[in-house]
């Protein structure tokens, strides 16, 4: 009988001591949980952030690059073609000579930075991602860069309304 | 909570994804760059040279056939 009245004193003990100790403890590390979540969640938030940016930046400095090399390009055709004026006898050597050092070489940049001939269709476009990077045009590139960013953007501002939304929580 | 942590990483390897893509362009953009550099010189100076030198040539030419000419017809 003692020894049942001590173990219902530690019961009542537990119930009205322990228990709500427990459950309190338990709301704590759950609350803890969900700060350190929140924490992470913002941190890896500011990271893709920062991330993005810097990618941004990186890509106008891609796009400046295919502007310079088109100008180049231009001041080089105008540099050929006085030349061609210059020479302008009949001589089949010189010809030969101008189509397979300059001009054929300058058509292989064009179509390296620009793709094929406009009016043509340009096949690099229609090279999807498991083609190598190698084979595309840098415009070709461009277009498939500026598509991934626009949906990744896309998928960043849908997961930022998201973390807004369980900051609010 | 953990579905946008892993969506945020996901996010990530993809702007890494991405940022390699436009540095591969940028190397692409210097090898065309050096090929443009390499039209203006050394080709062109050379080709100039080449046909200067040819133009001269075929000038002297046809001077010592005139020349030549002349003295045959006195």
């Amino acid at each position: 009988m003692k020894a049942l009245k001590a173990n219902l004193k530690a019961l009542q003990k537990q119930d009205q001591v322990d228990v709500p100790r427990i459950k309190a403890n338990i709301d704590a590390l759950e609350g803890f949980s969900i700060k350190s979540l929140k924490n992470q969640l913002n941190d890896d938030n500011k990271k893709s952030q920062s991330q993005i940016s810097a990618m941004k930046k990186s890509f106008e400095d891609l796009q400046k690059k295919i502007d310079s090399l088109n100008k180049k390009q231009d001041n080089i055709k105008i540099t050929v073609q006085t030349l061609s004026d210059t020479y302008d006898d009949e001589d089949l050597e010189r010809e030969n000579d101008f189509i397979n050092k300059i001009h054929d070489k300058l058509t292989t940049c064009d179509r390296d930075i620009n793709g094929e001939l406009k009016g043509r269709d340009d096949t690099s476009d229609r090279l999807d991602d498991s083609v190598l990077d190698k084979a595309k045009s840098l415009h070709s590139r461009k277009k498939q860069i500026i598509s991934k960013i626009n949906s990744m953007v896309g998928q960043f501002n849908e997961n930022n309304k998201l973390i807004k939304d369980a900051n609010k929580i | 909570m953990c579905e946008l942590i892993a969506a945020n990483k996901k996010i990530q390897e993809e702007c890494a994804m991405i940022h390699q893509k436009i540095n591969s362009g940028k190397e692409f953009a210097i090898e065309i760059s050096d090929r443009l550099d390499k039209i203006i010189d050394p080709i062109v100076p050379k080709l100039r040279e080449k046909y200067d030198s040819k133009k001269k040539a075929i000038e002297s030419c046809d001077a010592a056939y005139n020349d030549n000419t002349d003295k045959l017809n006195d």
